[in-house]
């Protein structure tokens, strides 16, 4: 049986990075973000006692992390009116990008994390999988989802991303 | 000159963000899991307290009986032995079934979407369920209580059509509000089956 605290030890600064970027993408509060934060790395802990090496390290790290986030997301939304949306919805959703002539990075990330946290869980974990460069089938083995429908929902949201982030500008020129 | 930045940028900016570097010490960690079973464990307990005391009140009443009971008291009794029977019932089901209890490990790293339809439908058998498990196990000792005064005591007729009123809309209101909550969560559910159907 692996040792989940030997395995827990080597997460590298590359992971912990990326988990607390995922933090974000799910958590707009600092506060809660640091619960959910220490919750994805308990949750890691927990799960290192069965991880077999039936996927690659860095995969299982973001199906956990992931699913934690996901339930997190679930709890904080029961009982509130909060409707989250698809790619599908936000792609019609209109958004301010028009009115911008000049957006600098932190702007652009902030509307980025706007953008991310009114998606549906599963839609979320795709876009963050794509914004961390991971590829098509690397996104479908955390999902489950097929890789053509990841290679369609990565289309949707380079489309999404390219019209929110890219547009204002060359109205704006 | 405008300068938004494409998608490519885009993930760089991303992963060139400053966030919070967090690794916990194992010590940290064993003392977390210590922290959430004891969370866990206040939960359940807290859940089986408040069901504790209304059967309490209930045995209370069956030999302390007031009002129309008291008149009834064997009647009220057998309908009270009732309600405390559909409330055991129903913590059995709590803890057979719906307890609050932490993800376990071994399901911690499915694929998401499997996990996330799955913690779905839990809940959604939950909320299907609940009318069965949480309010019907409560309603015979309810109905006998209320038939037996009415046939003991028929100078109050419109006090029992009320009682039965209220009783009725509760229960329908319930059992509207479980349902449309279960198939919220099946719309979901049906949602992912379609997107991991999708190819």
């Amino acid at each position: 049986m692996p040792d989940s605290s030997a395995l827990y030890q080597q997460l590298s600064s590359d992971h912990i990075a990326a988990l607390g970027r995922l933090a974000r993408a799910y958590e707009a509060d600092p506060e809660k973000r640091r619960d959910l934060l220490q919750d994805i790395h308990f949750g890691l802990w927990r799960s290192f006692e069965h991880f077999d090496g039936r996927c690659s390290l860095r995969t299982w790290i973001y199906r956990v992390a992931h699913n934690i986030a996901a339930t997190h997301v679930s709890r904080q939304l029961r009982g509130k009116s909060i409707r989250l949306v698809s790619l599908d919805e936000a792609e019609s959703i209109p958004h301010p990008s028009a009115s911008y002539t000049t957006v600098d990075r932190q702007q652009s990330l902030e509307r980025l994390f706007m953008l991310v946290q009114q998606l549906e869980p599963i839609d979320r974990q795709v876009i963050v999988c794509y914004l961390e460069e991971l590829d098509a089938a690397a996104i479908a083995e955390i999902t489950g989802l097929s890789a053509p429908n990841v290679a369609t929902k990565v289309h949707r949201i380079k489309n999404i991303l390219a019209r929110r982030f890219h547009e204002g500008g060359q109205h704006g020129d | 000159m405008a300068t938004n930045l494409p998608p490519d940028d885009l993930q760089k900016a991303w992963q060139g963000q400053d966030t919070e570097a967090v690794k916990l010490s194992i010590e940290e960690l064993r003392a977390k899991a210590q922290r959430y079973s004891n969370k866990v464990r206040f939960l359940n307990l807290i859940t089986y307290f408040g069901y504790a005391v209304m059967a309490g009140v209930y045995v209370w009443l069956m030999w302390h009986p007031r009002g129309m009971a008291a008149a009834l008291p064997n009647v009220a009794r057998v309908s009270m032995s009732l309600v405390v029977a559909g409330i055991c019932y129903t913590v059995y089901k709590l803890r057979k079934q719906f307890s609050a209890m932490p993800v376990p490990g071994e399901l911690l790293f499915a694929e998401c979407l499997n996990f996330y339809r799955s913690q779905l439908a839990r809940r959604r058998d939950y909320w299907r369920t609940m009318w069965w498990w949480a309010i019907a196990p409560i309603i015979p000792g309810f109905a006998l209580g209320i038939i037996a005064n009415a046939i003991n005591f028929p100078d109050r007729r419109r006090f029992h059509a009320m009682s039965i009123f209220v009783l009725l809309v509760f229960f329908y209101r319930a059992w509207n509000g479980f349902h449309r909550t279960a198939d919220g969560l099946q719309r979901k559910i049906d949602n992912l089956d379609r997107m991991a159907n999708h190819s």
